[in-house]
């Protein structure tokens, strides 16, 4: 009989680690953009300011959409992520849809951690759009838009 | 002798001289009278407003007429051949719903009364009045007329479609539930920037001017037109109609239904790349709405696809509610 719950415990164990090996294998492999668009990325966000944005919209926009697709971010990719609030937030008054923050929608959620550090790092003006823009990504993410 | 005889010839005459009717709906035309259910001998269809006289006129088992016509004016829409026309016989269905107009100046002819009734009175024999009143008699011949009268309706084409569906596109704009919508949806939508529930809000701003009985659950804007196709919306961007509208001619009170390219939530894993989508109701001109013409979950005097992110979206969908 201790034979028997020993041989399950094992088994089960052993099925478990083998889990947890595929979810951080898949981690992993999902976690980095590459070091090439990782700093096209960043150099583009950051050169964005109020005087630019409204010339920068659609390549900001791409950006955007670029970084949506990264479904994994790891801390070192915060500078990144802070940025794209800051664009988020230079993009609102010409983003009356919200179209720019839904495209995050998903990469808000899985990342939400590193968002709400970001997030942090605004100044208090700035985090009162991201507040506004923060409920879009939670309407969105919970009931489609319906 | 000559004055009598000029005098017949006039009285025969007036009394022969055929009533001229308009039709109220379109209706096939047959080159025989035999048949008023197949569509074999269906040779072309008449509109509304065909003007023609009544030739002669039989009545079939099922107690509707076979009449044989002479077409003087097409309705706007037929596609009957004037070979047709100028040769003939050529046979029109007269059931119950079938509408004439009567639009010469003489007695009251069979075409404008009540037939049965008529032909009962003149023709029938007592015994076969007896039968007519038989509940599974009156039931058998109701339901070949019914029948009868589908096989005369024509299959319109979408040009007449079109013409029927712009009369009911105005009925639309100027409905009670349209202007109710339009007022609720431009006094409750206070935002000027997107919630990221369009879709909802367009459902509730539905739901308060009474053209949706209760909100559907569906969750996702991309899905609406063919959400509101169930719901007794008809979309004017697709068959049969194949309107060529936009956001800024779309008729008022329509129901603006977008796909988008970009993806926005963490529920669509396996179909990523469609988005959300977007919807938005056209609240008109932007006179009566503080210049404001569209509104889902915020209010704009733009469409979404005249905005920044605009080339994102695509116009899919122009709902109205038709019989309004």
């Amino acid at each position: 009989m201790k034979l028997l719950i020993a041989t399950i415990l094992l088994f089960t164990s052993l099925g478990y680690s083998t889990n947890i090996k595929q979810k951080n294998s898949r981690k992993i492999s999902n976690a980095n953009i590459t070091a090439n668009e990782y700093n096209a990325l960043l150099s583009g966000f950051n050169s964005l300011d109020k005087s630019n944005i409204d010339k920068n919209f659609k390549s900001a926009l791409d950006g955007i959409e670029k970084l949506s697709e990264v479904k994994l971010l790891t801390e070192n990719n915060l500078p990144l992520v802070i940025s794209v609030l800051k664009a988020l937030v230079l993009m609102d008054p010409l983003d009356p849809s919200r179209t720019a923050p839904q495209m995050l929608t998903e990469s808000f959620h899985a990342n939400t951690s590193i968002y709400q550090k970001a997030f942090k790092q605004l100044s208090s003006d700035d985090q009162k759009i991201m507040s506004d823009i923060i409920k879009v990504f939670g309407a969105t993410n919970k009931k489609g838009n319906g | 002798m000559k004055q009598y005889l000029l005098f017949s010839i006039l009285f025969f005459s007036a009394f022969l001289q055929a009533q001229v009717y308009r039709l109220d709906s379109a209706l096939n035309v047959r080159d025989d009278d035999k048949d008023f259910v197949s569509e074999d001998d269906v040779v072309g269809h008449v509109s509304a407003k065909t003007e023609f006289e009544i030739v002669s006129s039989k009545t079939l088992r099922s107690g509707a007429k076979a009449l044989e016509v002479k077409i003087l004016s097409k309705g706007k829409g037929s596609n009957l051949s004037n070979d047709y026309v100028k040769t003939g016989p050529i046979y029109i269905y007269q059931g119950k719903n079938t509408k004439f107009t009567k639009i010469s100046n003489s007695t009251e002819t069979e075409a404008s009364v009540a037939y049965s009734k008529t032909e009962c009175a003149e023709c029938a024999s007592d015994a076969k009045k007896d039968m007519e009143k038989q509940p599974a008699v009156a039931f058998a011949k109701d339901y070949t007329q019914a029948v009868e009268e589908k096989a005369n309706t024509p299959k319109i084409s979408p040009s007449e479609a079109s013409t029927s569906i712009q009369e009911q596109i105005k009925n639309y704009e100027n409905s009670p539930q349209v202007a109710k919508t339009i007022k609720l949806a431009a006094a409750r939508i206070k935002r000027l920037k997107g919630a990221g529930k369009c879709y909802k809000e367009t459902k509730n701003s539905l739901v308060a001017g009474g053209l949706l009985s209760s909100k559907p659950s569906d969750k996702y804007a991309r899905n609406a037109a063919n959400t509101l196709s169930g719901l007794g919306f008809v979309n004017l961007l697709k068959e049969p109609y194949s309107l060529n509208y936009t956001p800024e001619t779309a008729p008022k009170g329509s129901v603006l239904v977008y796909e988008s390219s970009s993806k926005c939530d963490a529920y669509t894993k396996n179909i990523m790349g469609l988005g959300c989508g977007d919807t938005a109701i056209k609240l008109g001109d932007g006179s009566d709405t503080k210049g404001f013409k569209y509104a889902s979950d915020y209010k704009s005097d733009k469409a979404i696809t005249e905005g920044r992110t605009g080339s994102k979206y695509r116009l899919i969908g122009v709902m109205i509610k038709p019989n309004l």
